[in-house]
């Protein structure tokens, strides 16, 4: 059970993946989730959720909406340039909490948000070792002696092996459970609503979902070989039911999972203008992150030869 | 070689406690059908089977200057401040009380402020009717609400 839920994994993992969903934080609240600004001008449609009720968060005013915003930009720009990142992480994933309570906060509430919300809340929890610095002693972050990592953490290794840990595992594994938990627990409510997945996969909810928002295409098939979205949303069952699966996989199997997940989203995407974006950038704390740094140091390892060499 | 980094006791019985909690969240959200406790709330996104033979209600917005033609308003941050989704799950209240179009048709003037303010903003519906799973027949329209400027 510890090697499932603890693994000992690379520090370095963290690093980039911090880099990737920071980057993504500061897109988001721009973007996808930038209504919180415009929900500023609709105090009347506010139904807090249970945490903006326990936090006592009043309607979001334009002010403060530009002000949470300013703070998660300048947070995500530390986070990723490395200024105490545990810090700089922390202050993150309080303010995206709250800014993500407002954007769901007034009438609706997706889901697509679940993963990304998970990862800004563990990343913080992982003390990393600096990325390209003397090759990470494991025990030496935050100039603590081995033994004593801010995260928990006891033993050490050596200058110049990888460091790795159990607390950099949990975070990476905490952010794959809730991205397989995003598609696995959908499968519930659909018995719930429906009476069986079988009835859900025969309806034609695409059909529904085609015509409220359907790309051209979309509007296409509908026309023309409705058909086609009954096998699409037994696929689409399939693909839930059995996301748990990819915990599980390792190599090639698991790259293969990951194309045919991210092939989902393409199609949901083209069709019906769909891209569950914040759950697609956490896919990546399945993937071997840590070999950027192999690519970054061995070009930075090129550089040198070239600089030398002139 | 590398040298696994081991969490203490203390720090592993936290971090598994935690995970734990939250699935724990996330699967009554599933059986209480309740969007409360996101973000480990009800994944209910598409979760409704639509009838084959049923209907597909489209929410829509429409727009009317004095004396001019009423005309199509989207939804969204960008136009009238707010998601149709959100509209759509605030419907009973919208009926009951039309001036909740008011801030919808405050931000759309906001940002059309070289033409004139909306005299009155309906909330409406177009209405597919499905066979077998395909459209069937002409679309219906259907007026919910309208607000109207005072």
């Amino acid at each position: 059970m510890r090697s499932i839920l603890l693994p000992t994994l690379p520090t370095a993992r963290i690093h980039v993946l911090r880099v990737i969903v920071y980057a993504f934080v500061i897109l988001d609240i721009l973007t996808l989730s930038g209504d919180v600004v415009a929900h500023a001008g609709n105090a009347e449609y506010y139904t807090p959720l249970l945490l903006a009720r326990i936090l006592h968060l009043p309607a979001m005013t334009s002010l403060v909406a530009q002000l949470l915003r300013a703070l998660i930009i300048v947070a995500c720009v530390a986070a990723v340039a490395g200024v105490t990142p545990r810090i700089t992480g922390a202050v993150v994933a309080i303010g995206y909490w709250v800014w993500m309570l407002y954007s769901q906060g007034y009438g609706y509430v997706a889901h697509d948000h679940m993963a990304l919300m998970v990862a800004v809340a563990v990343l913080p929890t992982v003390a990393t070792p600096p990325l390209f610095g003397d090759g990470g002693s494991v025990g030496s972050a935050a100039g603590r002696p081995a033994g004593s990592a801010a995260d928990g953490s006891v033993g050490g290794g050596t200058v110049g092996e990888e460091p790795r840990s159990e607390a950099a595992g949990w975070a990476l594994r905490c952010i794959q459970i809730a991205v397989v938990a995003t598609y696995f627990f959908s499968i519930v409510p659909k018995i719930l609503y429906t009476g069986s997945l079988a009835a859900w996969a025969n309806s034609a909810i695409l059909t529904w979902a085609s015509l409220r928002r359907g790309s051209v295409l979309a509007h296409w098939l509908v026309e023309n070989v409705p058909w086609i979205f009954v096998p699409a949303q037994w696929g689409g069952v399939a693909l839930e039911a059995l996301s748990p699966v990819v915990l599980f996989l390792r190599g090639r199997a698991l790259y293969v999972a990951i194309a045919v997940y991210m092939s989902f989203h393409l199609a949901t995407l083209v069709l019906l203008g769909i891209h569950f974006l914040p759950t697609v950038i956490c896919w990546a704390a399945f993937l071997p992150l840590e070999r950027w740094r192999e690519l970054g140091g061995s070009r930075k390892h090129r550089r040198q030869q070239i600089r030398f060499a002139g | 070689m590398t040298v696994p980094r081991a969490l203490t006791p203390l720090g592993a019985a936290w971090r598994v406690l935690a995970l734990l909690a939250c699935l724990a969240v996330l699967v009554t959200g599933q059986f209480l059908r309740s969007n409360d406790l996101f973000p480990f709330g009800v994944l209910d996104q598409f979760s409704s089977g639509t009838d084959p033979d049923g209907e597909v209600v489209n929410t829509c917005l429409q727009g009317q200057r004095e004396g001019g033609a009423p005309f199509d308003i989207d939804f969204g941050p960008r136009s009238v401040g707010i998601a149709r989704a959100d509209v759509e799950n605030t419907l009973p209240a919208i009926e009951a009380d039309p001036d909740l179009l008011a801030p919808l048709a405050a931000e759309y003037d906001r940002r059309h402020l070289d033409e004139e303010p909306l005299s009155v903003l309906v909330l409406c519906q177009r209405i597919t009717t499905l066979r077998d799973g395909s459209a069937h027949g002409e679309v219906e329209f259907v007026e919910v609400t309208r607000w109207t400027a005072t």
